[in-house]
């Protein structure tokens, strides 16, 4: 792989351009991203001129529609642009344009496969870079192969934007980096229908040891839930804030005697931390770790009592139970036991 | 397209997928869950653990009593306890769970890979009865090395095992990973399973690679449910696979979605599945 390829951020194209966003939340937005290691992030022409003076602005690519508003965007001092094709054919007449990349549309293989997109030869020549976006299904065909054909066809240089329509993008942009290719773009939690940005760089930085950061992960998602008004799954890949919680008897067991047995990496690496819950699929040593942190210490005949009540109870309430329900089970049994006093 | 490859799905919505933290399905949610995958024609439901307590075996007793055409999968640690709990409710498929890698024999069950042959060879004519068929999961299978997997499988197949699991169980599995892995494994002549956690995001993307080198078995949950970030999502796996590959049943959106609709009612798992 590269050691310069770089990852483009898209997230900003699906905030849409509400005029209630505030400058500064955007860009701090944008600028947790840079920290992460991503080095440049796509921008409307408006946010560019709210985030222009708060962030480095030749690391921002500003997405224009057409010459008029490439030259706008350039005297505001904008160093990097990116358009479609087809706006690049009809809108930028024949000169050099060596700051612009153009993207591609290539919905499918099928398309690609019979030319059904609209690149011409000589554009290479006028422009300073092209981006690829579509090839959904490109996963399902010998990918590696395509990827040495795209580079052959299009030139080393190109970036790849894999559409998610087949749930499959991350793993494609990570097998394109891993396979040689220089650049690729993808969004916060594949917002923009790209790959999600999280997934690519986290298995870059655990399966090729690419230096991404992603401690400040929690709270780049709160900041994205604000701008995009939106909520993003507890349990997303890599940006869930229950990733780490764990219950289950034989996951639990390996937990406790090492992470790394269930765990496939560390929790802080993405800024969580992990979770113990205890329910219907919780054994001995969960439910006796979950007393301790509830600072109980359990006879062992209680101890097996508990156990099956926790299995019952949460059977019934079709969920794991909460710290205090566990308590009063305890309490309930411990009683019925004619233990006492063993709550520290 | 009659050219097409069949594949078979092994939905584990009600044994993985209900591993996933704070879940907890009652009898009648499974039975419900399993007699509705049944009709629907997925090929093989892994029902529970009955190792786990008595509402779990009644519940694979009664899915055992009541459906059809599917093939009933109970799961097992590598232990004899469970695979005695198991063999007398008499499931189509007995499934057993073998921890592979270097890292779960040694921090998990502290012991050799000698031990693990030898527990395996043990429980396999343990759990062989004339009722039900025996498949192997070979856990944590991509953290482990290869050699030891062909190894074992060719020690399992000599024992009269015909299928066996790789389970990506920490997530951190690519496309071109799996496909050295399970191009490998199927030089042994087995029938090979992909089990696939999204931890990455890559779950639907490596059982369509396992599918592409050879695996006939994919493992699924609905809406993705399972440990830490999910399992591979049935109906975002049969969407992408589809072009490629036929099932036991109509991979148009539509049946789908029908499909999720009545998974997310009998489960009620609209908590659980959220937007993004």
């Amino acid at each position: 792989m590269p050691a310069n390829a770089k990852i483009i951020d898209t997230t900003c194209m699906a905030l849409k351009e509400s005029y209630d966003t505030s400058n500064l939340l955007l860009a701090e937005f944008v600028s947790l991203i840079f920290k992460t290691g991503v080095q440049a992030a796509e921008v409307t022409p408006l946010q560019f001129i709210k985030m222009k003076k708060l962030l480095q602005s030749s690391r921002l690519v500003v997405r224009v529609r057409s010459r008029s508003e490439y030259d706008f965007c350039k005297g505001l001092g904008a160093s990097r642009f990116i358009t479609t094709a087809g706006q690049f054919k009809r809108e930028f007449g024949s000169e050099e344009y060596t700051d612009l990349t153009v993207e591609l549309n290539i919905h499918t293989l099928f398309d690609y496969r019979n030319g059904l997109y609209a690149y011409d030869d000589r554009w290479a020549a006028r422009i300073g870079g092209l981006c690829v976006t579509g090839l959904c299904d490109i996963l399902l065909a010998d990918y590696a192969a395509l990827f040495r054909e795209l580079r052959r066809t299009f030139g080393q240089g190109i970036s790849l934007n894999v559409s998610d329509s087949n749930s499959c993008s991350a793993a494609a942009c990570f097998e394109w980096l891993h396979a040689g290719g220089v650049a690729a773009a993808a969004s916060f939690t594949g917002v923009s229908g790209g790959a999600p940005l999280e997934e690519l760089l986290l298995a870059l930085n655990l399966l090729c040891g690419w230096q991404y950061d992603l401690t400040e992960l929690p709270k780049l998602k709160r900041l994205f839930e604000r701008l995009a008004k939106t909520r993003v799954s507890r349990f997303k890949p890599v940006a869930g804030s229950d990733i780490f919680t764990f219950e289950s008897g034989i996951h639990a067991d390996g937990i406790f005697k090492n992470p790394r047995n269930y765990e496939p990496y560390m929790p802080e690496i993405v800024g969580l931390q992990r979770r113990l819950v205890v329910g219907k699929h919780s054994g001995r040593e969960a439910v006796k770790a979950k007393l301790s942190g509830l600072k109980i210490e359990p006879d062992e005949k209680v101890l097996t009592g508990l156990i099956s009540a926790i299995r019952s109870e949460s059977i019934r309430l079709k969920r794991s139970l909460r710290d205090e329900e566990i308590t009063a089970l305890y309490r309930q049994i411990a009683g019925r036991a004619g233990v006492s006093g063993n709550e520290r | 397209m009659n050219d097409k490859r069949r594949l078979y799905i092994v939905d584990t919505t009600l044994r993985d997928g209900e591993q996933r933290a704070g879940l907890a399905f009652d009898r009648e949610q499974k039975v419900a869950c399993a007699l509705m995958m049944d009709e629907a024609g997925i090929d093989q439901i892994e029902a529970g653990i009955p190792a786990m307590c008595e509402e779990e075996r009644e519940a694979i007793r009664e899915i055992l009593r009541r459906r059809r055409s599917a093939r009933i999968a109970t799961w097992n640690r590598m232990n004899e306890e469970d695979i005695r709990f198991s063999v007398v409710l008499k499931p189509d498929i007995l499934h057993i769970g073998i921890p592979v890698s270097d890292i779960q024999i040694g921090e998990k069950l502290k012991k050799s890979r000698d031990y693990v042959r030898e527990r395996m060879k043990r429980c396999i004519t343990l759990a062989q009865t004339d009722s039900c068929e025996v498949t192997l999961g070979f856990e944590d299978a991509s953290r482990a090395d290869i050699s030891f997997l062909t190894e074992l499988a060719e020690c399992a197949k000599g024992l009269g095992i015909k299928r066996i699991r790789y389970a990506d169980t920490v997530g951190i599995a690519t496309p071109s990973k799996i496909a050295v892995d399970i191009e490998e494994l199927s030089k042994t002549g087995l029938s090979i399973e992909c089990h696939a956690h999204d931890d990455l995001g890559m779950a639907v993307a490596n059982s369509l690679q396992a599918a592409k080198s050879g695996a006939e078995y994919i493992n699924t949950t609905f809406f993705g449910i399972g440990e830490r970030a999910g399992n591979c999502n049935f109906s975002k796996f049969i969407g992408c696979a589809g072009s490629g590959f036929t099932f036991g049943f109509s991979a148009e959106p539509g049946n789908l979605r029908e499909l999720e609709a009545e998974v997310l009612s009998i489960l009620r798992l609209k908590k659980v599945v959220g937007s993004r």
